[in-house]
């Protein structure tokens, strides 16, 4: 009676072992995926850090910002006018002169390039019309 | 303008106008739903200056901007602003507006500006579909000009 016993405890310890052994495969599973992710979102954050050589920047408009996802890496030695031109047609503004640009409300001249314009790290360039004229 | 219309371009153009710009540029948004943009300029060492603009009838009218304290009250003629001082632009117009009595916005974009007599061959119509002439670029003009008297 005894040995049928231990037979009987034997087998439910088994399916409860099994149990757990696919519980835990599933937990393993998820953490796999997670760790996947978290490599990719590193990877792609590191895509757009800046370094000694790049910039990371956004424009900023009261139509939005470009990108929307994300800053853009870009060359210290590009010319400013490059991203701007980038985001003028991806607001769709079709004409953009009197237009000027300033970091941290320090104008900056488009035509240069960050690295001439004394830029660097995470640029948010704010970009938009200039003040008109006034006066009675 | 369309009764409709009006409001439905309104928010198409205050869509962005929101705390991510607003902190870039110092800007406090009080209130922001039609007819009304209610802004605070704030800049390092400047007495922060609010503008209240009602854009009833948008755009085939221009915003009509009261200038204000932080605080709510409406400049008046005859006091030493320090919200608009220094006016390097001449934008900011302290004395009284012919139709207003108020200070106002003198500078093209603004109902006082089109309406004042020294302004009246110098018509919205010819501004309304020009480019940084929709409401954002009209507060960013506003603000650039209001900035430059910054030290």
């Amino acid at each position: 009676m005894k040995l049928q016993d231990d037979l009987s405890q034997a087998e439910d310890d088994l399916r409860q072992a099994e149990t757990d052994l696919a519980a835990a495969k599933k937990l393993e599973e998820a953490a796999a995926r997670k760790i996947e992710t978290a490599i990719h979102d590193i990877r792609k954050a590191e895509e757009h850090r800046p370094d000694a050589h790049h910039v990371a920047v956004e424009i900023a408009t009261t139509s939005g910002f470009y990108p929307k996802e994300h800053a853009d890496r870009l060359p210290i030695t590009q010319p400013v006018v490059q991203e701007l031109e980038r985001a003028a047609k991806a607001f769709e503004l079709t004409d953009t002169t009197g237009w000027v640009a300033s970091v941290d409300k320090r104008m900056i001249d488009p035509r240069l390039s960050y690295a001439q314009n004394r830029l660097e790290g995470c640029v948010v360039i704010d970009w938009g019309p200039a003040e008109g004229g006034g006066g009675v | 303008m369309h009764a409709l219309a009006s409001p439905a371009l309104f928010a198409a153009q205050t869509a962005h106008i929101d705390e991510r710009i607003a902190t870039i540029r110092g800007w406090i948004i009080n209130e922001l739903a039609y007819p009304i943009i209610d802004l605070t300029f704030t800049a390092e060492g400047r007495t922060p200056l609010r503008l209240a603009a009602r854009c009833e009838d948008w755009n085939s009218q221009p915003p009509s901007f009261a200038l204000l304290a932080a605080g709510g009250t409406r400049l008046r003629t005859g006091g030493a602003h320090k919200e608009i001082s220094p006016n390097p632009t001449s934008v900011f117009n302290a004395g009284a507006h012919p139709v207003t009595g108020f200070p106002f916005i003198c500078s093209a974009g603004s109902r006082e500006y089109h309406t004042h007599t020294s302004h009246t061959n110098d018509p919205w119509e010819s501004y309304r579909s020009r480019s940084g002439y929709d409401l954002g670029g009209i507060l960013t003009r506003y603000w650039r000009a209001w900035l430059k008297g910054t030290a």
